[in-house]
């Protein structure tokens, strides 16, 4: 349980650079204040607030590996190379500092960064008959095991180190050389093998979605296929699940698929998303206090804006309404 | 344990239902109130003052219960093992002061007056043979016409943006035609409309349907409430699901019933407590309830009138814990209706458009700067030849779009692989340009969807967990093949240039968040024989004990149940104040 109170260090001034391409909607919106208005009152709160809700974010972007060790560091990165792949002109994962974003989830939280119920029995999976499944676990059919949801034991720290482990067991098996050592080609073709097998128990229970006829407008038509069929053969599949052993390939590849996009996307001040290049990518103007009705029709010129550089709220500005903001809190307290 | 001094009621959560029920109760009468609220305290300012990190809010869940210390437990059928709900997936039950209407959407409706009818209009209209043998639907025990008063009220105590399409009687154009009829307009005109939305209206009325905003309960402009809070309008900021409002807004109980509620000094919430059972006497009523504080210590605090107003699962919860003396299988449960009829919502996106030049800034705005149509909600529309009954509110994408929890699955159907080269610069170019139609549909009741308690998972204070038995049925899978194709109708009227369609529903899964709204449980009825409560939520067996919230509904429609959770605390509430205390017993 997280219980220190953090506060962001934010621009020192709300007439900084903030502002610029602030809202237009005077009177309503904190961000329309002015520097005048907005002078007269910082003095009483330059920085933002975070309220003790757990979890908070890092008081600085973490710069140096805490968790991995050099060397699963890189084949992390040879991974993440892949999976958004970039250069210096076009950042991908790599350069976006996804692995450190990765690296800090795995170092700052013990186990999980989400709220996670980790008690068991757990669930362990059967084929044929749910008498093939050890004493003490609760047998599910594999292919029913994907509506529940997340039910490993191991934690995710676990999981990145037996998961790295096994992608270069199986980069081995496969062209007897180590992940990060293999071409593009080579490494693009594990990863589809390891996303395949992530579909594989959801292609067994779903209905494949079928597109509704009568296009006439032009329009391309596809339908949705995560239930369908994939490229990889089960044989493939099933070699790959056995050198991975403990650890399940496509679980792994789907972790580290959600935090690279987590890396990509979430505030800098948690290690990637360098430069907001992540924001950058998809043109999201991120931390931002107000858009007008004008603007959500037409579009806005705001850039993208790390927490950092929000201006503090200020409700002391004419109007801003520190009255009606802030309640009474007598006889709301801790029981 | 501490015995604290008695009050005159007490309740177990202090989230929507127990401030309304304080802001009704108290401020005329000298009654005493106690919330016990498992969360922390949080206000508007300066909680919420800074809050736009989408990986806390959206992934970290920062808002929400925190399942690692209790969860629920789930189960597709009755032959299957349950499993614990381990990590948020389909549904997001908040905690702390003001509960989860603190982080909700804020869409607020009324109830079609047909949803109240669900079993006997269908029965009339299309026939007994109609309604399968399993399923368990009923009709409520009150109409709209007996709510229409409290949605009224709700609508100004929130200060609801939107615009009527039934005032009195007279079908008014821009509304909703289908709705009942109200007595007075919304106390605000609606948000600003977003650009997808625009284009949704435009084409949705090009096929003859009836588009209209949709009703928010939110500010589209400042507002003094009933209650003298005087609160600013939205900056349309697009951090809103899942977050608190810096500016309130967005209503919750912190921004309206929470205030005059606490100036009565007869108001007490004790944050970080969590409510173990309800305590009753010899003769069967309760005397109160049991809970631990923030340190771990027990406590018994003795109240005349106990009531569940925790979110729907753990209110089910409370009552089947509370068993033994006078009710052996719990409160509420002594003719075996407690988990009866546990529904939920029918909520997807079936069809998906691409735009090659067009962006929409969909990360503007909030999750009620769009428009519906009610055409194909209920029973607006002729089921004689179908294969199903029910159906949904058809709505465009909204606003508050943010990378980090729409980049999973946006491309799906548009891209081969969901990473890599060409995921990468797809999603660079199209982020802002894909948009889906989506249902949000009603759920049926039928005897294999249940609650009861788990026999196997405990929680941290060694109770058991409620396990939920709950999966879609034909008649969903009928209405949803029905619905897509409405959506896909109305998406190539708005002229994308690819679009993905997925027609088919496939099985419930709890890993994929589809909506906060798990509904029934302890049903109301008119009788002890089918129902938990009466139209109050006074419970047959128990009269000093109620349940508020959507635990409630029979069975549910196809909108948010915000809005009738709204309307029912605020009748209970006056039936408790001018009634229940004059002459305690039932309220009939
Ligand atoms: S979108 Fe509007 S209502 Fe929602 S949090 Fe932002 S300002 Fe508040």
């Amino acid at each position: 349980m997280v219980t220190r109170r953090s506060v962001l260090k934010s621009l020192s001034m709300i007439g900084g650079a903030g502002l610029v391409g602030g809202a237009t909607l005077a009177g309503c919106t904190p961000d329309a204040t002015g520097p005048a208005g907005a002078a007269g009152t910082a003095t009483t709160d330059e920085r933002v607030h975070q309220p003790e809700r757990s979890p908070l974010p890092p008081d600085e972007a973490p710069d140096s590996l805490r968790f991995f060790t050099e060397q699963e560091a890189r084949l992390l990165e040879a991974m993440l190379a892949r999976l958004v792949p970039g250069d210096d002109r076009d950042p991908g994962a790599v350069q976006m500092g996804v692995a450190t974003y990765i690296d800090g989830k795995l170092a700052d939280h013990d186990p999980y960064a989400e709220p996670t119920y980790t008690h068991g029995p757990f669930a362990s999976t059967y084929e044929e008959a749910p008498s093939e499944v050890e004493e003490g676990a609760v047998p599910i059919a594999e292919r029913q095991l994907y509506r529940y949801g997340h039910q490993g034991r191991r934690p995710p720290q676990e999981t990145y180190r037996l998961g790295l482990g096994a992608l270069d067991r199986y980069a081995q098996t496969r062209y007897g050389r180590f992940f990060a050592d293999l071409g593009p080609e080579r490494q693009d073709e594990i990863l589809v093998v390891l996303d395949d097998h992530g579909q594989r128990s959801e292609a067994a229970d779903q209905v494949t979605g079928s597109a509704a006829e009568g296009s006439d407008d032009g329009a391309e038509t596809s339908t949705s296929d995560d239930g369908a069929e994939t490229s990889t053969s089960d044989d493939v599949l099933d070699q790959a699940e056995e050198v991975f052993g403990e650890v399940d390939p496509g679980g792994f590849f789907s972790m580290v698929r959600t935090d690279t996009i987590e890396g990509m996307f979430a505030d800098p001040a948690y290690g990637g998303n360098k430069d907001l290049a992540g924001w950058r990518l998809v043109g999201w103007p991120a931390a931002q206090r107000s858009y007008s009705p004008e603007e959500m029709l037409r579009g806005t010129d705001k850039q993208p804006r790390s927490m950092h550089g929000l201006p503090v709220m200020n409700p002391d500005r004419p109007g801003g309404g520190r009255g009606a903001l802030e309640r009474p809190h007598d006889h709301v307290g801790k029981g | 344990m501490r015995r604290h001094d008695p009050v005159d009621i007490v309740t177990i959560g202090g989230g929507m239902s127990a401030s309304i029920l304080a802001s009704q109760i108290l401020p005329p009468t000298s009654l005493q109130m106690v919330s016990l609220e498992q969360g922390p305290a949080q206000w508007t300012y300066p909680d919420f003052a800074h809050n736009h990190d989408s990986l806390r809010f959206q992934n970290r869940f920062a808002m929400m219960q925190d399942i690692s210390r209790t969860t629920w437990t789930w189960r597709p059928d009755e032959r299957s093992p349950s499993l614990p709900y381990r990590q948020f997936g389909s549904f997001h039950p908040g905690q702390g002061l003001g509960g989860s209407m603190v982080h909700w959407t804020a869409l607020t409706w009324r109830f079609l007056p047909d949803d109240f009818r669900y079993r006997s209009l269908n029965e009339e209209k299309y026939g007994r043979d109609r309604i399968p043998a399993e399923m368990t639907t009923q009709d409520w025990p009150i109409g709209y016409d007996d709510l229409e008063p409290y949605y009224d009220q709700l609508e100004y105590d929130m200060g609801v943006s939107g615009r009527a399409g039934n005032l009195g009687g007279q079908i008014l154009p821009g509304g909703n035609p289908f709705e009942g009829e109200r007595q007075r307009p919304y106390p605000n005109p609606p948000l600003a409309r977003s650009k997808f939305g625009q284009l949704f209206e435009d084409a949705s009325a090009g096929l003859d349907l009836h588009p209209f905003p949709t009703p928010a309960g939110i500010l589209s402009q400042g507002y003094t409430d009933p209650y003298g809070n005087t609160r600013a309008g939205c900056l349309y900021c697009g951090f809103c699901t899942r977050y608190g409002c810096e500016v309130g807004a967005k209503t919750s109980p912190l921004t309206t019933w929470l205030p005059p509620a606490l100036d009565t000094g007869r108001y007490e919430v004790r944050t970080g407590c969590r409510v173990l059972r309800i305590e009753t006497a010899d003769d069967g009523r309760a005397t109160g309830v049991r809970y631990v504080d923030s340190r771990g210590e027990e406590h018994v605090q003795p109240a005349e009138v106990v009531v569940c107003s925790a979110f729907t699962l753990e209110n089910v919860r409370m009552l089947l814990l509370s068993r033994g003396g006078a009710h052996p299988d719990g409160i509420g449960n002594d003719r075996g209706q407690v988990g009866r009829n546990y529904t939920y919502q029918l909520e997807q996106s079936p069809a998906k458009g691409l735009w090659e030049d067009e962006s929409f800034n969909f990360f503007m705005g909030n999750g009620c700067t769009n428009s519906q149509i009610y055409d194909y909600n209920g029973d607006n529309f002729d089921h004689s030849d179908l294969d199903f009954l029910g159906g949904a509110a058809i709505a465009a994408a909204a606003g508050q779009r943010e990378p980090i929890s729409s980049s999973n699955t946006l491309l799906d159907g548009f891209a081969d692989r969901q990473w890599g080269a060409e995921w990468k610069s797809m999603l660079g170019r199209y982020w802002d340009q894909v948009g889906t139609v989506n249902v949000q549909g009603d759920s049926p009741a039928y005897a294999g969807n249940f609650l009861d308690l788990d026999p196997t998972y405990r929680d941290e204070w060694g109770l058991p967990m409620l396990r939920i038995t709950f999966d879609w049925r034909e008649n969903e899978r009928n209405m949803h093949r029905f619905l897509a194709a409405r959506c896909e109708e109305i998406l190539r009227a708005m002229n994308p240039d690819r679009v993905t369609v997925e027609a088919e529903l496939g099985p419930y899964r709890i890993d994929q968040y589809q909506s906060t709204h798990p509904t029934g449980g302890a049903i109301m009825g008119r009788d002890p024989g089918d129902s938990v409560t009466n139209s109050y939520g006074q419970v047959w067996d128990t009269p000093n004990v109620f349940v508020t919230g959507a635990a409630l509904y029979p069975q549910n429609p196809g909108a948010n149940p915000t809005g009738t959770v709204g309307a029912l605390a605020l009748r209970t509430a006056e039936a408790i104040r001018d009634r229940y205390f004059a002459r305690p017993g039932e309220l009939l």
